[in-house]
């Protein structure tokens, strides 16, 4: 008489074989929503240091005075990682990453990520900007 | 394809885990278990892919890689202690019910992401219940019981870390990223929430003396860190601190000096502090390469040999063939597991899958490598196959909710 171990070791080898071998094949991830795949960016204009300029930037801006920081502001009143600013589902949000001197939105000082409505005033330290809208990269 | 059509497929994985489950649990001595009970267990097995949303696709593989492992499980268990079997089937049945029922809302877990500091609120009043109504058995405090159930609350508490951990990292994750190792004010300012929520949960842990569930929290921890910010120094420096912890509990809890003795020569004191150590290995080194067959062995000279050292008494019975077979299926659900958060577009499912993988595998790592004396044995359960209701339960959710951030939109038809 065989070994009755074997049949279910035999069964299970030839079930990890099906979920390895066989079920592996899916395809390739699906293809994100198409909002997704258009390069799409947060515009804002900074207004720091007695200069002006307009960026477009991706769909997450940290911005800072660290060298990593997505906008840099050299600024001693600005903190090293000071504020995010980033595309969710339902618009732009600006959140203060608990910077010492605070980050505010038409002068209201931010607490909770708040929404960003189009020509809002962001200041970060001595810098103002000014979120211009979301565009789509050209 | 046609929605039937779909769900059979669907069904497909789960039919053939359960002709192996059924082969496995026939092995299982006659009346330890109701010869009506496969087919209750199955149906509710099969129910799961069955009343899964159709207008998706999922790995379906997941839940009946744990169907498998819970049968394996289940005969050990049988073979060891028919009473206890009668309990696990229970556990099991309620565990299979409880995925299922889960289910509809699982499928909208991304909801969970805005709730993080209710899981460490959950874990905290856990941890408090625990103290107040906990049992002490063997020296720790880690149940409660509830009329005729005990429960283990830890075990969930582990899922509630890793639900707090994915959804702070998700909001956190690209901040702490660019933050310089020696920032100290800037790294305790986005990493002390996190240290905090998990500092806790490991200072009680340690306190109620499981160093198992600790080390476990510890390794997903790490992990989900290094996987979310790919910062290398975070995980030296937890690394040092476990290290430094360990060193010190070493010195200062006798508990711990025991085990690292043991651990160091179990053949010490074969008759005591190292007897269960001892019978253990000579139960591994009993069944050899083939095992000496189901029903066969004496693993029953192993004390707790159904919860920490089931790895053992299978080993012994099933040979090391046998236990490459049950390391290669745990080893398919991790595989699959990152397979999941891999494939999923957004950060938050990612790092959940990615937190749940590391808590199962690890899970597996420090219990298996305990038995093997790879390092000092901290008791955990074996998931899915040791003894224990709440383990059982807990591993199901965890399938269940990998199962559920898998799913992605089916491609139309061109």
């Amino acid at each position: 008489m065989t070994d009755p171990r074997l049949v279910t070791l035999g069964l299970s080898c030839t079930f990890l074989a099906y979920v390895v071998l066989v079920r592996d094949r899916r395809g390739p991830p699906p293809a994100p929503a198409l909002e997704a795949t258009i390069p799409t960016g947060i515009e804002l204009t900074v207004f720091h240091a007695g200069a002006i300029k307009t960026y477009r930037f991706g769909r997450r801006i940290l911005v800072g005075r660290a060298p990593s920081a997505d906008l840099r502001l050299d600024d001693a009143r600005v903190s090293r990682l000071h504020a995010r600013i980033e595309m969710r589902d339902d618009g732009v949000y600006v959140e203060d990453l608990g910077s010492r001197n605070g980050t505010t939105v038409e002068g209201e000082a931010v607490r909770a990520p708040r929404l960003l409505a189009v020509d809002d005033e962001v200041t970060v330290g001595t810098a103002a900007l000014v979120f211009r809208g979301v565009g789509a990269w050209r | 394809m046609s929605p039937l059509l779909a769900r059979l497929r669907a069904c497909v994985p789960m039919v053939l885990a359960l002709v192996v489950a059924a082969a496995t649990l026939r092995l299982a001595p006659s009346g330890a278990l109701p010869a009506w009970l496969p087919f209750a267990l199955g149906a509710l097995a099969l129910a799961w892919p069955i009343l899964r949303p159709a207008n998706v696709t999922r790995d379906d593989t997941l839940p009946a890689l744990a169907v498998v492992l819970s049968a394996i499980g289940l005969a050990v268990v049988a073979r060891l202690e028919p009473s206890l079997a009668q309990r696990q089937v229970v556990w099991l049945a309620f565990s299979l019910v409880l995925a299922v029922a889960a289910g509809p809302a699982f499928e909208r877990f991304r909801v969970l992401a805005a709730y993080k500091y209710i899981w460490i609120l959950g874990s905290i009043v856990l941890f408090v219940a625990l103290a107040l109504f906990g049992q002490e058995v063997n020296g720790a405090r880690l149940w409660i019981r509830l009329g005729p159930v005990q429960f283990e609350p830890v075990e969930i508490i582990k899922l509630f870390v890793v639900l707090f951990m994915a959804s702070y990292l998700t909001e956190t994750a690209d901040v702490i990223a660019r933050t310089k190792p020696w920032s100290l004010r800037a790294n305790a300012k986005y990493l002390g929430p996190l240290f905090l929520g998990w500092g806790i949960s490991m200072g009680i842990l340690v306190f109620e003396r499981d160093l198992g569930m600790a080390t476990l929290l510890l390794g997903t921890f790490v992990a989900m860190l290094y996987v979310a910010t790919r910062r290398i120094d975070l995980v030296v420096g937890a690394s040092g601190v476990f290290a430094l912890a360990a060193l010190w509990a070493a010195t200062h809890y006798s508990y711990v000096e025991r085990r690292i003795a043991v651990w160091r020569d179990p053949f010490h004191d074969p008759l005591g502090a190292g007897y269960q150590a001892v019978q253990s290995l000579f139960s591994i080194a009993n069944g050899g390469l083939f095992g000496t067959g189901y029903g066969l062995g004496r693993p029953d000279y192993i004390p707790s040999v159904a919860t920490d050292y089931v790895y053992a008494a299978y080993g012994e019975e099933w040979g090391t063939i046998g236990s490459i077979v049950l390391l290669a299926i745990f080893l398919a659900v991790v595989l699959r597991a990152l397979r999941v958060a891999n494939r999923q577009p957004d950060l938050y499912a990612k790092l959940l899958a990615t937190g749940l993988a590391a808590v199962f595998g690890f899970q597996i790592v420090i219990i298996v490598g305990g038995v093997l004396r790879l390092f000092p044995l901290t008791g955990i359960t074996l998931p899915f196959v040791s003894y224990g209701g709440s383990s059982l339960v807990t591993n199901f959710l965890l399938v269940a909710l990998l199962w559920a951030i898998s799913s992605e939109r089916r491609i139309p038809a061109r």
